[in-house]
């Protein structure tokens, strides 16, 4: 699955988790006398707990995640933005670089930055009147300025989301400090590195060259500060997320091959073997191959939310069952 | 063989070239190693190609890359496709073609080069186009093992 992918369902999956926590705790305090504001103030502290909890991709209800986002909406108003992609960051699944290597994810999560920086760029040059449109956007200077301030929010947002995905996986311990710290440096200089552009326009050249300096230090301190903003709700939800070995080990279970994902986590043969015996009953059922491999998808599917909730499945009570299950069939 | 032949050209590292593909008898996209005068067909982070030379004979000419083609749509006047290929540049960062700067350049060249800005063809073009490239380096790697086994070379 592309980076893109991934950052969209962490957006609905934030988005779903914080509207029913939120609806939830509105709806418990129908009977009480208390202002609406304050109801709504407590019921989003309430969801801001539960916003990260589920990750699992196929739990996305999409009418509930847009209930959410309106929810967000109403209960920060312009921060909503900055709340989405601080909590989306935690849960975005992204295959973090763990060395000087580059993976698929941190490539794209680059590129996009990149592309941001150099519009924001462009469209600042162009709104000094450096351009001279042609055909009918006569009126681009207005145009122009609205499209730069939007760049500017976009790479904003998109920097504070990639920070908070590498602080989730330092959280998680998926990666130390040192490497997180490291990581969203080199995120920021390749973000704003201009490359090999080969641009005709010696005077933009210039400007680009002064002006990507002074942008990379107005957007880093618009993050930091927007981040720091942001600290109480990073608690709350950190609270109440999955033990970050449960998580490794859903993770493993959904992604890897079956022998590579018990030589990372032995723990995970109970689950494996679970996966054999579901695979036994669908095939003595009858079930054509199809239907077979949508049991299977969705055991698999069960069986990671399972192991993702502390819930791995012993192999040794199976094995038992089995073997008693085996003796009352030859009963 | 003529020494002129195995004449190598420097780029600046991490440039986009174009240059002949003697397979096809067309040009291909390319991307310049640290080294200057290697390139890569294709980045896979798990296992890195092998680079190849610049070669002279190969008429290698720098490129650029797609930022710079939305900047001098907009640098020329031409603001609405600057909006339209600026927004194609950002769609295709969270498509598969954006997973490596080659293939999401190859994507973008062939949106700009042929005028179709659509997402999901730019993306699909892009991919191809790295797949052909992977082919055509293992191709070349099968040939050179069947050449050293030989004794060839």
């Amino acid at each position: 699955m592309e980076a893109g992918q991934k950052q969209r369902d962490a957006e609905a999956l934030v988005h779903m988790s914080y509207g029913r926590a939120y609806g939830r705790a509105l709806d418990a305090q129908a009977g009480m006398s208390a202002p609406d504001s304050r109801k709504a103030a407590a019921a989003a502290i309430m969801a801001e707990r539960s916003a990260t909890a589920v990750r699992d991709p196929s739990a996305i209800n999409h009418r509930d995640a847009q209930e959410g986002r309106a929810a967000m909406q109403q209960a920060y108003g312009e921060r909503a933005g900055d709340v989405a992609a601080v909590l989306s960051g935690r849960v975005a699944s992204y295959d973090l670089p763990r060395g000087f290597n580059g993976t698929k994810d941190m490539s794209a999560l680059v590129s996009k930055a990149q592309i941001l920086v150099s519009q924001a760029n462009v469209e600042s040059y162009a709104g000094r009147g450096k351009v001279n449109a042609i055909g009918p956007s006569g009126n681009y200077m207005e145009r122009i300025e609205g499209r730069a301030a939007d760049t500017r929010e976009k790479l904003t947002a998109h920097m504070l989301h990639v920070k908070s995905a590498i602080e989730s996986a330092v959280d998680r311990k998926a990666i130390d400090r040192q490497q997180g710290d490291s990581l969203y440096q080199r995120f920021q200089g390749a973000a704003f590195d201009l490359g090999e552009k080969k641009t005709a326009n010696a005077e933009f050249s210039a400007f680009e060259k002064a002006n990507t300096p002074r942008l990379r230090q107005e957007v880093t301190r618009e993050v930091e500060a927007r981040y720091a903003a942001q600290a109480n709700t990073i608690d709350r939800a950190r609270s109440n997320e999955l033990d970050p070995a449960n998580v490794s080990r859903a993770d493993a279970f959904r992604r890897l091959p079956p022998g590579e994902a018990i030589q990372k986590h032995p723990e995970l043969a109970g689950a494996y073997g679970a996966m054999a015996a579901v695979s036994k009953q669908a095939e003595a059922s009858g079930m054509n191959p199809q239907q077979q491999a949508v049991i299977m998808a969705k055991a698999q599917q069960n069986l990671a939310a399972s192991i993702e909730r502390g819930q791995i499945p012993d192999v040794k009570v199976r094995e038992t069952r089995e073997v008693r299950r085996e003796v009352a069939a030859e009963r | 063989m003529d020494e002129s032949t195995l004449r190598v050209t420097a780029f600046p590292a991490g440039a986009f070239i174009t240059l002949d593909d003697p397979t096809t008898g067309g040009r291909r996209l390319a991307l310049v190693c640290d080294s200057g005068t290697e390139f890569v067909d294709y980045v896979d982070h798990d296992n890195p190609p092998t680079p190849l030379a610049i070669l002279d004979v190969l008429a290698p000419e720098q490129w650029g890359d797609c930022r710079a083609i939305a900047t001098d749509m907009l640098l020329g006047g031409d603001v609405e496709g600057y909006e339209a290929f600026s927004n194609l540049l950002l769609a295709l960062c969270d498509t598969p073609a954006g997973g490596d700067p080659l293939t999401l350049n190859r994507a973008a060249k062939w949106a700009h080069d042929t005028g179709n800005y659509d997402v999901a063809e730019a993306a699909r073009a892009g991919l191809v186009a790295t797949a052909e490239a992977r082919a055509r380096q293992a191709e070349l790697s099968r040939v050179a093992s069947d050449w050293i086994a030989a004794g060839a070379v």
